[in-house]
């Protein structure tokens, strides 16, 4: 028989010190009860019984397996769930010997339930619960029906207490909520001090994100500043300012422009991930017009593209709604899946960039096809993880490359509030259709966590 | 000849500026940090002040504040490598800081002697 899973989890690691606690306290529990009958006893406010040496020697040897079950780790669970029904019986038992439903010691079920709440989980404890309004019902329905005898409540109820019962009798109340109280206290210890350790580490936490923000930031600029260097230096040298120049030395610096420009692009890429993947890239959305997007996109492509000869084509449907969509990112959506269309197409393909509407008319659809080497099935998924290619062999076949660009896809049209579909076959080519929704479904971060992550004094 | 001060910590871009506007018919000067682009201002009286945001001991936002604040009439332009502004706030921050011009870098050259141009008034 399988136990349900709240009790199965008892026997989890994590339960071992509380198991082990709840024994101690049985002991305690157990020697508590022993003590209080032996004074009532003595001091004559009850008869005194073999059973209470019966109940507390049970208790003891209830307690002594549930230890033996832990320490060799066997039959935890049924040594335990023993021992707490050992509890609820010896308790009953105790309430039976001591007046029945007339008995003070009824409130004792209450260190019960105390110490399971504590150390338990709620399921054991709801058990318990159940088990000791069950235990209770039995004793009074039995000596109603007179099966059990009634028993004598301690001292001479309706008369004045002697000394030796009101003494008893506080040591009682001392006992049954000392016990209780104890485990409150140490459990409320120990999640005041786990409270504190993630306090800790959040301000830990909080404070290395905005050191790495603060790295970032300057990264950027120390990389980007020498990239500046190289094509600025490249456009005076190209307009003339050293001396004249010839054509083939033009070409050279616009190669030298191009490839600078490419360096540029991979590290706003690992920059734009490394921000997107903390959640601090910002959408603006704004009315945009996509013919002249794909117009800027290609353009700006077919210069990067240089002397590679693939050709970048651009279909824009007439009449295509305005979107409102961030016109930025949404370009650098494009530049993306364009430039790395163009990388995996041999020479003399073409790429297309098209721009429909959605026959549902609330999308513009934007798709870029190549007659490149194609994606297999079972490469689709991974090829949009960062840092990933199609094939991971795909240096050998002489296609570098981090893989950056298509991962920034995905975060950036998840931003936008667009989506991706991918269509392929292994040697004919791709096409990855962006499906731009009229309106705006993307996300913006709010201003607050902009103010908390965005480090002070860039410029 | 209309005078450019140039105030740039990067040496390749500084120069860059430097060659750029004197093959355009301007005189420059150049400074490398915000306290000696004070100075050079004080010194050689530009028309026209190119200003880089961050530059070593003074940032370029104090630089334009303080021109500005001496009473001058001298336009001035700030540049920055702030890479990737969705929200442009340096751009904004700069126009806030009385600047005249705001230009992201890299920009292009042509770029660079228009905005020029028209602050000197020969466009």
């Amino acid at each position: 028989m399988k136990p349900p899973e709240f009790i199965a989890e008892m026997a989890a690691p994590a339960y071992r010190a509380r198991l082990q606690l709840g024994i101690w306290s049985g002991y305690g529990v157990a020697l508590g009860f022993g003590v209080l009958a032996a004074a009532a006893s003595a001091l004559d406010l009850t008869p005194w019984r073999t059973a209470y040496v019966v109940l507390v020697g049970a208790k003891l040897v209830t307690c002594t397996l549930a230890w033996l079950g832990l320490a060799r780790n066997r039959a935890v669970l049924a040594t335990q769930a023993l021992n707490s029904t050992a509890d609820v019986v010896l308790i009953t038992a105790a309430i039976y010997f001591t007046g029945g439903p007339y008995s003070p010691l009824v409130a004792t079920y209450v260190i019960i339930i105390a110490v399971l709440a504590m150390l338990a989980n709620l399921g054991v404890t709801i058990v318990a619960a159940s088990g000791i309004v069950l235990a209770f019902a039995v004793m009074v329905l039995g000596m109603a029906a007179g099966i059990l005898d009634p028993t004598p409540v301690p001292g001479h109820p309706g008369t004045l207490p002697s000394y030796g019962y009101a003494i008893t009798s506080i040591a009682y109340c001392a006992f049954v909520v000392g016990v209780p109280a104890w485990f409150a206290s140490a459990t409320l210890r120990t999640l005041r001090k786990k409270e504190q350790a993630l306090e800790l580490r959040t301000a830990q936490l909080v404070q290395a994100n905005t050191q790495r923000s603060q790295f970032v930031a300057s990264m950027t600029h120390e990389l980007r500043t020498p990239i500046h260097g190289v094509q600025g230096l490249a456009d005076v040298i190209a307009a003339g300012v050293y001396g004249p120049v010839t054509d083939k030395q033009k070409e050279a610096c616009a190669s030298i422009k191009r490839s600078a420009q490419q360096l540029l692009g991979l590290v706003d890429d690992v920059l734009n991930l490394a921000r997107a993947e903390a959640g601090r890239i910002e959408a603006r959305p704004s009315a945009v017009d996509i013919a002249a997007l794909v117009e800027r996109v290609t353009a700006s492509v077919s210069w990067m593209v240089g002397t590679k000869n693939v050709k970048v084509d651009s279909v824009v449907e007439p009449e295509l709604p305005v979107v409102r969509s961030d016109d930025r990112w949404l370009a650098h959506v494009l530049v993306n899946l364009v430039s790395n269309a163009v990388k995996f197409t041999p020479e003399g393909g073409t790429v297309t960039v098209r721009a429909v509407e959605r026959p549902e008319r609330d999308a513009v659809v934007l798709a870029v096809e190549d007659t490149g080497i194609g994606i297999a099935p079972e490469q689709r998924a991974r090829i949009f993880e960062p840092f990933r290619q199609g094939d991971d062999r795909s240096d050998e076949k002489g296609y570098g490359g981090v893989g950056l660009g298509l991962a920034l896809v995905a975060k950036l049209t998840d931003l936008l509030g667009a989506s991706v579909e991918l269509d392929s076959e292994v040697g004919k080519g791709s096409t990855f259709r962006v499906i731009v929704p009229v309106d705006w479904r993307g996300r913006q971060v709010s201003r607050l966590m902009r103010a908390v992550v965005t480090p002070p004094g860039i410029g | 000849m209309k005078k450019i001060l140039v105030v740039e910590d990067d040496p390749v871009n500084q120069m860059i500026l430097v060659d750029f506007l004197a093959a355009n018919g301007y005189q420059t000067s150049a400074a490398s940090t915000g306290p000696e682009g004070i100075e050079r201002f004080e010194l050689d009286a530009p028309d026209l002040c190119l200003v880089d945001v961050q530059l070593p001991r003074k940032s370029g936002f104090e630089l334009v504040r303080e021109i500005k604040g001496r009473g001058a009439r001298v336009p001035v332009v700030l540049m920055s490598a702030v890479y990737n502004e969705p929200d442009q706030s340096t751009r904004t921050i700069a126009l806030g800081a009385l600047a005249d011009g705001y230009l992201t870098k890299p920009f292009d050259l042509a770029l660079l002697l228009s905005t020029v141009r028209q602050l000197l008034g020969e466009a």
